[in-house]
């Protein structure tokens, strides 16, 4: 293998010695005896390599080829096949040239290393700076190695926190579709419908009740029957004892508050009898010269 | 003798023989001299045809390379050329055949698409080298490049094959055939 190159180098030189207008093999007669050498080296090389190829023709054709007829892309992917298998013998091929000669130079190099003397220092300085070459290269794959580590780590870190989040989040989701779930059957259920309507009752009943029992508290304070004018002007009640000057006037602007829209204050005809039930004590009945007709009562509640 | 063998006779000793297709007679004798005027260590033979088959009475050597010679300025060159393909052994087309075109420069003369010759050349995958024969330099280093091609073909170049050659050559075609 080694001696290749050599003869490749030395076939280059001997070509222009080699070839003349005739071609063919040199003159023996007159080629020197170096040329002659170099031809048959090149034609023991040729003829290596010729052999080479008839083995391997003859090798190729004992292989058995496909008797059905293929269709034609099955025949292509079959070449892209073979062809990767090619390329990939080739590279083997290569790699291990490239080994073999690296092993051969060492070792030519280790045996001739005693020879020579004079070029020692060049040896040894060349020697020196590839050893610190490679003791560098092997310092900085081993950093990139940790430091690719350390991101492959932080990234499987960074996996997991997320498988963690999603899970959180998709609990989350779970857990508040379930709180609709429950609010939307809650809100649909017969018991609630029911509690809604007895609480409506209730609230009814309740309103009646206020509405019964407001005016109480102001029926509750002896009023004056006044008798007013017949043409309706309006006519103002003064509350009694029991209740201070100050409270007149709010009663007294309450009566005009809830006027009605009409012109007349609102009058309530009150019958004694009915008097005496609403403020639970008698009033004296009033003297006929008074107009007992037409008592035109102002009361407000 | 109707089907052309790479392997069927003996090799002759340090001579190489490239066998010229093409239908352009003119072309063809410009590229023997060419390739005759190369600088090369083993003996070449340059042998010229119209068209395959060859008449089987002369004898003649081993053919180590065929090279198929297009004129894309003549549809009838690619004619030929394919009809001579089919007079070829299958074994050829492992490395000792390639397509040559030519004329690719004026595209106003251009009767066949380049294409065309690319998607030839990829069916039987071999390579295919374009130049203009017609122009002096460009004919010389073409000439250069067959003799070296069939230097390696018939075997006189150590440690190389015409079958990694022609991987070698069709590495930088792939891309772009992928496309057509």
């Amino acid at each position: 293998m080694e001696s290749q190159p050599e003869k490749r180098a030395a076939a280059e030189p001997a070509d222009s010695g080699g070839e003349g207008g005739a071609g063919g093999l040199p003159q023996v007669a007159g080629g020197r005896s170096e040329d002659r050498v170099t031809l048959l080296l090149r034609l023991r090389a040729q003829i290596k390599q010729q052999l080479v190829e008839y083995k391997s023709m003859v090798d190729a054709n004992e292989e058995k080829t496909p008797e059905q007829i293929m269709q034609e892309n099955q025949i292509e992917d079959k070449i892209e096949e073979l062809e990767n298998e090619i390329e990939e013998v080739k590279i083997a091929y290569e790699m291990k040239s490239i080994a073999l000669n690296r092993i051969q130079r060492s070792t030519a190099l280790q045996n001739n290393l005693e020879k020579i003397d004079a070029k020692n220092s060049e040896f040894m300085d060349n020697m020196k700076q590839i050893l610190k070459l490679n003791k560098l290269i092997i310092r900085s794959q081993k950093e990139s190695r940790s430091l690719e580590r350390k991101r492959l780590e932080i990234k499987k870190k960074r996996l997991d926190l997320k498988k963690a989040s999603e899970s959180k989040l998709l609990e989350i989701q779970t857990e508040k579709n379930k709180q609709k779930d429950d609010l939307d059957s809650m809100e649909n259920s017969d018991k609630i419908k029911t509690i809604r309507q007895n609480l409506q009752m209730e609230i009814n009943i309740t309103t009646v009740i206020q509405h019964v029992f407001q005016p109480l508290p102001d029926l509750s304070q002896p009023c004056y029957l006044l008798l007013g004018p017949s043409d309706g002007r309006k006519s103002s009640i003064l509350s009694q004892s029991g209740s201070q000057p100050t409270t007149s006037v709010p009663e007294v602007q309450e009566v005009q508050r809830d006027d009605d829209p009409s012109s007349e204050p609102p009058l309530l005809t009150w019958s004694n009898e009915a008097l005496c039930a609403a403020t639970g004590r008698c009033l004296k009945p009033l003297s006929p010269g008074w107009g007992a007709e037409h008592i035109p009562v102002v009361a407000f509640g | 003798m109707s089907v052309l063998r790479p392997l069927d006779k003996l090799p002759g000793l340090n001579t190489a023989t490239v066998l010229l297709v093409g239908a352009d007679d003119a072309l063809l004798q410009q590229l023997a001299d060419s390739m005759l005027k190369t600088d090369c260590a083993s003996e070449l033979r340059v042998h010229l045809a119209r068209s395959l088959p060859l008449p089987s009475n002369v004898n003649r050597p081993r053919v180590d390379l065929l090279v198929f010679v297009i004129n894309l300025h003549s549809k009838y060159s690619l004619q030929s050329v394919e009809k001579s393909l089919h007079h070829v052994d299958a074994s050829f087309f492992l490395g000792k055949a390639c397509f040559l075109a030519t004329g690719a420069g004026r595209e106003n003369l251009c009767s066949v698409h380049r294409n065309t010759v690319v998607r030839l050349a990829h069916t039987y995958r071999s390579p295919v080298l374009f130049c203009d024969l017609e122009v002096e330099g460009s004919r010389a280093a073409m000439a250069q490049r067959l003799a070296r091609m069939l230097q390696i073909s018939a075997g006189h170049v150590p440690g190389v094959s015409a079958m990694s050659l022609l991987s070698l050559l069709r590495s930088s075609e792939s891309p772009s055939l992928e496309d057509l």
